[in-house]
C-alpha cells in the first residue's frame, strides 16, 4: 500500500512526475504480473505494458482512494487480458498447466516437498489450473489485496458471486493438493 | 463480513466433508492472516500456496522499471487520444488560442477585432506578446483568453518539469511565429473542423486554396517543418482503442 501519500503520488504522476509514477509502478507491477501470468499466460509482460499505457493516459481523471485505484488498474488489466485472449485464441493452442502440476508432484514426498519450497511461480501454476473465474477471484483477493466489493467491480459480478467463486477456488485447490499427495502425477479433477 | 447464505451448499457439516470450509476460515485464508499451522488440515497446503502467491516482490518482477519509466517520460500522462477529458478540453483551449493568434498574424488586428470584438483588448495584447516572443514556447499564459484563464494556464505549469511530452495540439505554438499556417494546421488536426474556430478554419481553407485541400496542405507544411508525426503515440497502432478500454467505463470503478 502506498498509504497516506497516495493522493499526492497519483496527482504527481498525473502531472508528469516520474518519481511519483515509479512509486505507483513498483507498488502494482509485481501483482499485475502475477495476475496476468494466470489470466494472460505467456503474455504477462506485454499485457502489463499495455495496461500501464492505459493507466498513464487515465491518471488525470482517476478519482478515488487507493483501493479504488487498484481496482481501476486491474479492471484495465483484465480488459487488456481479455483482448489478448481473444487475439490469442485465433492463433495458438492453450498451454497445459496440468503437466506443470505433475512436475510439481514428482519426488519422494511430492506434495510436502512442493509445498515446503513453494515458490511464487509454482503457486501461480497451481492457481492457473483452477477454472479461470475462480483463479481470477483468488488472485485479486490474495495477491492484489482487493476486498470483495472491489473484486466484484473488477470482474463485473455481484459480491455474493465473488464470495462463491473464492470459496470454490479454495476448495478446489485443497482437492488438488490433497489428491497430489497419494498419487503423484495422477491429476484428475 | 458475512455471506454464508450465498454459500449454503458449499458448507457441508465437517464430519461429512473433510474439505468443508467455513466463511471465517475462508476470509482469513484470502486475507493471508491464517497461518498454515493453524489452518484446518485440508487447507494447510492451500494457505501455503496462497502465501507463496502473495510473497513479497522478487527482483525480476521489478526489472522492467527503467523501461516503464522511459515510456512514461516519453508519453506523459495526458496523451490526448482518449475521450473528451478536462485535459483534452484544456488542450483545445490552447489550440483555439494559437489558431486565433495565427489568424491575427495573417489578417491583422483590425480584421480580428471584427471576428471577436468582445475580446479586442485582449487580442491586442496577445498579438503583441506573440510578435514579441513568438519563438518562446513558454509564454502561453500571456495569451490566455480571460474566459479560460484558469484551465489554460495550467497547461504550461503542468508541463514545465520537462517530462511529459507537449501534446501535438500545442506544438504549433512554437512554429506559429515563423509560419502562422502551422498553428492553424495544428488546430485543424487536433479537432478537425468541428472543434475549430469558424474564422480560423476559413483562414486555413483560404491559405490551402479550399477546404478540400487542407489535409494535403497541412501535411506538406508539416513535412517542411521537419515535424512529420501526426501525434505522439509511438507504438501499438490500433491497439489503444480496445472495446473494454473506454475511460468512462474504467473510471466508474475508481469511484466506487
Amino acid at each position: 500500500m502506498i498509504g497516506a501519500s497516495f493522493h499526492q503520488v497519483v496527482a504527481g504522476a498525473a502531472a508528469g512526475d516520474e518519481g511519483c509514477f515509479a512509486v505507483i509502478w513498483r507498488e502494482l507491477q509485481p501483482a499485475l504480473l502475477r495476475y496476468l501470468r494466470v489470466v494472460a499466460r505467456g503474455a504477462a509482460e506485454d499485457v502489463a505494458s499495455e495496461t500501464w499505457v492505459d493507466v498513464v493516459q487515465g491518471l488525470g481523471h482517476f478519482h478515488g482512494d487507493e483501493q479504488g485505484f487498484r481496482a481501476w488498474v486491474f479492471t484495465i488489466a483484465r480488459h487488456r487480458a481479455l483482448d489478448w485472449q481473444r487475439h490469442a485464441a485465433r492463433n495458438q493452442a492453450t498451454p497445459m498447466p496440468v503437466e506443470l502440476l505433475a512436475d510439481l508432484a514428482a519426488g519422494d514426498d511430492p506434495a510436502a516437498a512442493a509445498l515446503e519450497t513453494l515458490a511464487t511461480e509454482a503457486a501461480l501454476e497451481l492457481l492457473s489450473d483452477l477454472p479461470r473465474a475462480q483463479a481470477e477471484v483468488l488472485l485479486l483477493r490474495v495477491v492484489v489485496g482487493l476486498d470483495v466489493g472491489a473484486v466484484a467491480s473488477v470482474v463485473g459480478k455481484r459480491p455474493g458471486a465473488v464470495r462463491v467463486l473464492a470459496h470454490r477456488g479454495l476448495r478446489r485447490l485443497a482437492e488438488r493438493l490433497g489428491a497430489e499427495a497419494p498419487v503423484p502425477g495422477g491429476v484428475t479433477p | 463480513m458475512s455471506g454464508g447464505d450465498a454459500l449454503g451448499d458449499e458448507m457441508d457439516a465437517p464430519d461429512r466433508d473433510p474439505l468443508a470450509l467455513d466463511q471465517g476460515t475462508a476470509d482469513r485464508l484470502l486475507a493471508g492472516t491464517l497461518d498454515p499451522a493453524d489452518a484446518p488440515p485440508a487447507y494447510a497446503g492451500v494457505a501455503k500456496v496462497l502465501a507463496a502467491a502473495a510473497a513479497p516482490p522478487r527482483a525480476d518482477e521489478l526489472a522492467g522499471e527503467a523501461e516503464a519509466l522511459a515510456r512514461f517520460a516519453a508519453r506523459g500522462p495526458a496523451a490526448p487520444s482518449g475521450g473528451r477529458t478536462r485535459r483534452r478540453r484544456t488542450a483545445r483551449v490552447a489550440v483555439a488560442t494559437a489558431a486565433v493568434l495565427a489568424v491575427l498574424s495573417i489578417s491583422g488586428a483590425v480584421a480580428a477585432s471584427d471576428v471577436l470584438p468582445q475580446t479586442g483588448a485582449w487580442l491586442g495584447r496577445a498579438v503583441d506578446s506573440m510578435v514579441g516572443s513568438g519563438r518562446n514556447a513558454n509564454t502561453p499564459t500571456a495569451v490566455t483568453p480571460p474566459t479560460a484563464s484558469t484551465t489554460a494556464a495550467s497547461v504550461p505549469s503542468r508541463r514545465e518539469p520537462g517530462r511529459g511530452p507537449i501534446p501535438s495540439a500545442t506544438t504549433g505554438r512554437g512554429n506559429g511565429a515563423a509560419t502562422p499556417q502551422a498553428g492553424l494546421c495544428t488546430a485543424w488536426r487536433a479537432g478537425k473542423p468541428k472543434n475549430m474556430d469558424a474564422a480560423a478554419f476559413q483562414a486555413l481553407a483560404a491559405a490551402a486554396g479550399g477546404a478540400d485541400n487542407i489535409p494535403a496542405y497541412c501535411n506538406a507544411l508539416q513535412t517542411g517543418n521537419g515535424n512529420g508525426k501526426r501525434d505522439d503515440r509511438p507504438e501499438n497502432p490500433g491497439k489503444g482503442q480496445g472495446p473494454g478500454n473506454q475511460p468512462g467505463q474504467e473510471r466508474q470503478h475508481g469511484e466506487n
